[in-house]
């Protein structure tokens, strides 16, 4: 079958809707990386309901200012009336990562890290609010993710022992202020 | 040259069938390294009754709908379904050739598999997420007739322009905002990141105050590569050096503060300013190279 060589406005139709996409694509884009208070409030609702969830761009490399303090998380649970020793979840893939950077160790020391950077960021939030500790982080997501990351943890890591609750704690140390550490409490969590 | 020829030369065949065809690959070789060795290893910890991150609620939306689909009740265990779309999607393009909708298996699996191992995720799978995106539109061995062969290929070249303009974003932006922040400008970003246990390595933070100097030119040199890449990339002469610095940095970084993968996506999206002449160039070197090494 023969096809008839289609017409150039047909061309130049087909050429200016898939660049006008192309060009709005990026232009919204362009909003969804820039600052928050670059922008009015309705441009950023229109970039930002645009780009999430397929195409935000959440790659910083580092930037604007990379973190400067080191986070880690430690956790016990209570099983039957007794509180364990504090566990040291990192340890759990931290060696492997260390070793063998193409590893899947990697990825679970990224996501214990992540755990623990949630909780630190929510954190940041609880300061620059007013609510008592037991009001706020129970309703929080970094707490949530912490809190379900201990439960998972003991689930795939522990002694099968039923746990009634759990603590979770946010050691944050700066290396440039010799080593010293801060120590965050959380309010207990009671898995379902 | 006039509006009127580009348009004809823009919808009347593929640019760079080449340039296509590799960054596919290699964007699908990097998946296949993430999902065959970072990711089903872990299957049991990321995904499913177990895994070590909770559910998050989203916007009652289609496009979420699909994006979270293991975020919601009882769809958690179904997983297996999108290793099985990514191992499709892989299958049919090596095997068949159906660009597209193997492309669309493989983006569809990699979305919806990241987003629920969301604490998993670098920057460079967001990158990586969009490249696929794009090259879902690419057929750069389309068999289209007539009209469609117009919309087909020029779907392919602004799919092609597309991805080259994500990976340049990726670099202005971080460019920029590295320009406006303190930390970077003073020479000491590269420095603290490297101080952090997480970012780093125990042979690297024991010699790290002894090497701050070059940490300081490290940094500076960050950012003017961030910066000059955007201008730099469409120069004939400078491409290809700036590409062979782009890899060997970012295989540097991504050992030293252990993001091997993103370092791999990097590396593998720089495939979409190779042109036809610069593949050749790869291709005589690379051949070129191994003949020395089995004399």
């Amino acid at each position: 079958m023969s096809h008839k060589e289609p017409s150039i406005l047909f061309k130049k139709s087909v050429f200016f809707i898939g660049t006008s996409v192309f060009l709005l694509h990026f232009f919204l884009i362009a909003l969804h990386c820039l600052p928050d208070e670059y922008l009015s409030e309705r441009w950023n609702s229109y970039a930002h309901y645009y780009s999430y969830p397929v195409f935000h761009q959440g790659w910083g490399l580092f930037a604007p200012e990379p973190q400067r303090k080191y986070k880690r998380m430690e956790l016990r649970y209570a099983s039957e009336g007794a509180w364990s020793e504090w566990q040291h979840p990192e340890q759990w893939s931290e060696d492997a990562h260390f070793t063998w950077r193409l590893g899947p160790w990697s990825k679970v020391y990224h996501v214990n890290q992540g755990a623990a950077f949630h909780l630190w960021q929510e954190q940041d939030r609880f300061e620059k609010q007013s609510k008592m500790a037991e009001d706020y982080f129970p309703y929080s997501m970094g707490y949530g993710v912490a809190a379900h990351y201990a439960q998972e943890y003991a689930y795939h890591c522990l002694e099968n022992r039923p746990i009634d609750s759990l603590q979770v704690v946010l050691i944050i140390l700066d290396p440039k202020e010799n080593g010293k550490e801060q120590r965050l409490e959380y309010p207990t969590f009671i898995p379902e | 040259m006039k509006l009127g020829s580009y348009i004809q030369g823009f919808t009347s065949g593929v640019q760079s069938p080449s340039t296509i065809k590799l960054l596919r690959n290699s964007l699908i070789l990097v998946t296949a390294y993430l999902i065959l060795v970072l990711c089903l290893p872990n299957a049991q910890l990321f995904w499913g009754e177990h895994s070590l991150m909770p559910s998050l609620g989203f916007p009652d939306s289609w496009r979420y709908k699909i994006i979270m689909a293991l975020h919601q009740d009882g769809y958690g265990n179904l997983y297996p379904l999108f290793f099985l779309s990514i191992g499709l999607g892989g299958v049919l393009y090596f095997f068949n050739g159906f660009n597209r909708i193997a492309t669309f298996l493989v983006w569809l699996g990699v979305i919806v598999l990241y987003n629920r191992a969301y604490l998993s995720m670098v920057g460079g799978n967001y990158l990586l997420q969009s490249l696929l995106f794009f090259l879902i539109f690419a057929d750069e061995s389309s068999h289209a007739k007539g009209k469609w062969k117009v919309i087909s290929d020029t779907l392919s070249n602004l799919a092609l322009w597309a991805c080259k303009l994500q990976v340049i974003y990726v670099y202005i932006f971080s460019g920029a905002y590295k320009l406006a922040s303190e930390q970077w400008m003073s020479g000491e970003a590269v420095f603290d990141i490297l101080h952090l246990k997480e970012f780093s390595l125990p042979l690297i933070m024991e010699y790290l105050d002894s090497f701050h100097g070059i940490l300081v030119i490290i940094d500076y040199v960050a950012i003017a590569y961030f910066i000059l890449f955007p201008f730099l990339i469409w120069s004939k002469k400078w491409k290809v050096p700036l590409l062979i610095f782009g890899v060997i940095w970012h295989l540097g970084m991504g050992w030293g503060i252990g993001v091997m993968d993103f370092s791999f996506i990097m590396i593998a999206s720089y495939a979409a300013f190779l042109e036809e002449d610069d593949i050749i160039v790869f291709k005589r070197l690379f051949t070129r190279r191994i003949k020395v090494g089995q004399t």
